[in-house]
């Protein structure tokens, strides 16, 4: 069914719109939490609560891309059980990786002074990826907000996984030298 | 900050970024090859120094489709032979071709760490006539990364050569992935310069352009159905890889795939033109005319 299709059943309280995203959409939304939450059960149960998210925000909401905006209540809903988790010492592995990855490029430091605007920082990260070639953007994309495994990227892009850790830690060190001379020394 | 905010902020980046990693992720993890029904030809360079070269292409599911016809190196339509392949290539003029290196990587890894489907971004591609031999030419040429961007599926190429105060390694090593249709897997290997059974690669050269900028040349005769993918140690700073059947006032036909290219089938016919035009020296110096034109360009 077409999105548009799906997200007048929204519009229309239909319940029909569940299974219909479940079907076109589930397999996504399952594949990142499960690449956030590591377990399968957390993941259908995250994606449990997409749907009712979903259910909830359409309408209002008019999806311009219901791909991604499943993706992004998908994401942040399983971040957030992470979060949960990982005080229960639970949670994904890949996104310990990933949090400790990103550690290069933040300061960790917590200094009120030196937080700057997110909506500053995120559109200097959106600059910063609009001078990426765009499988390197891609391969940024699987990692940091797919939560891809290494191994993953590397059977996609037919690359080798010590290929794609080495990229990717070009692309962190020019992100944070990118950001920095920008003043955002995050 | 701490990670776990910046990731979260990574979280709101443009749709238009993420559409484009979603459709990278929805494609290429159907990447499989079914079947290569490969090939080749040929090239030279440098006086007698000749160049090389290998093709190949697949079936489908992989990348985005051009509408591109193709054609083999002997300019024969492959309409009608239920050949899919979809190219990642973008026609662009050969006076066009610049690479831009990162200013922050070394200056081998600049060039080194394009991939090829970075690669063909700069792919000269311009569509000339031969009517003289039928045949369409073609440049293809391919900036390999380090080693740690090898696809085992495909071909390895190290070479040993010394110069210009950089000493290469020596091995080479080539991997000839599936046979049409088989899925066969080849293996061999060779010191550059000679090969240890197939005739698939017999030499490789290593030439300096006028920037200063080093290549690495791999001649080649593929004469069955293969697909071959050269790459470069680290200490290459470039690996060219190249189909050039003919050459005219430095424009060429160009065909290239991220790391195949199509062109012909390897059947009899071919084989005796491939023997009768490629080989000619007057192509050979046209090519090599063209070629420094085109690698003096970066």
């Amino acid at each position: 069914m077409e999105d548009s299709k799906i997200i007048e059943l929204y519009f229309e309280r239909s319940e029909q719109a569940i299974p219909e995203t479940a079907k076109k959409y589930g397999a996504y939304c399952k594949t990142v939490a499960k690449n956030i939450l590591g377990s399968e059960e957390d993941a259908e149960e995250c994606l449990n609560d997409t749907y009712f998210a979903a259910w909830n925000s359409i309408p209002p909401a008019v999806p311009e891309k219901l791909v991604l905006f499943l993706g992004k209540i998908t994401r942040n809903l399983s971040l957030n059980r992470y979060r949960k988790d990982k005080t229960e010492k639970r949670g994904g592995k890949e996104t310990s990786a990933v949090f400790e990855e990103m550690e290069e490029v933040v300061s960790g430091n917590d200094d009120i002074e030196k937080n700057f605007e997110r909506r500053e920082v995120l559109s200097a990260v959106n600059e910063f990826l609009g001078t990426l070639p765009e499988e390197k953007r891609s391969i940024f994309i699987c990692r940091y907000w797919y939560f891809d495994s290494i191994e993953d990227i590397a059977k996609r892009f037919g690359r080798k996984e010590s290929g794609i850790y080495s990229e990717l830690e070009r692309t962190r060190k020019k992100l944070r030298k990118y950001l920095s001379e920008r003043g955002y020394e995050i | 900050m701490k990670s776990e905010e910046f990731i979260d902020i990574i979280g709101d980046i443009e749709e238009e970024y993420l559409l484009k990693a979603h459709e990278e992720r929805k494609i290429k993890k159907v990447i499989p090859m079914k079947k290569v029904f490969a090939l080749t030809a040929v090239l030279i360079i440098l006086g007698a120094t000749a160049i090389a070269v290998v093709a190949s292409g697949m079936e489908a599911e992989y990348k985005q489709s051009y509408d591109v016809s193709l054609i083999n190196g002997f300019g024969r339509e492959m309409e009608g032979k239920g050949y899919t392949i979809e190219l990642d290539l973008l026609p662009v003029s050969i006076e066009s071709l610049n690479i831009k290196p990162d200013e922050d990587d070394r200056p081998w890894e600049t060039e080194c760490f394009y991939r090829t489907s970075e690669a063909v971004d700069y792919i000269g591609c311009e569509k000339i006539e031969t009517p003289d031999l039928g045949l369409h030419c073609g440049v293809n040429w391919v900036v390999i990364e380090k080693e740690d961007h090898i696809n085992p599926n495909y071909a390895v190429i190290t070479s040993n050569h010394q110069g210009d105060g950089i000493k290469f390694t020596t091995k080479t090593h080539i991997i000839i992935g599936e046979e049409t249709g088989k899925s066969v897997v080849y293996e061999d290997s060779f010191e550059a310069g000679g090969l240890n059974g197939k005739d698939i690669v017999y030499t490789s050269e290593y030439f300096t352009n006028a920037n200063g900028i080093n290549y690495l040349v791999v001649k080649s005769s593929v004469v069955e159905d293969y697909h071959v993918e050269i790459y470069g140690k680290d200490e290459f700073e470039k690996v060219i890889y190249i189909n050039a059947y003919l050459v005219k006032n430095g424009i060429a036909y160009t065909f290239s795939a991220e790391e195949k290219t199509v062109y012909h089938e390897s059947d009899p016919e071919i084989t005796k033109l491939y023997e009768e035009k490629i080989y000619k020296p007057e192509n050979n110096a046209k090519i090599e005319k063209y070629l420094k034109l085109w690698a003096d360009s970066f």
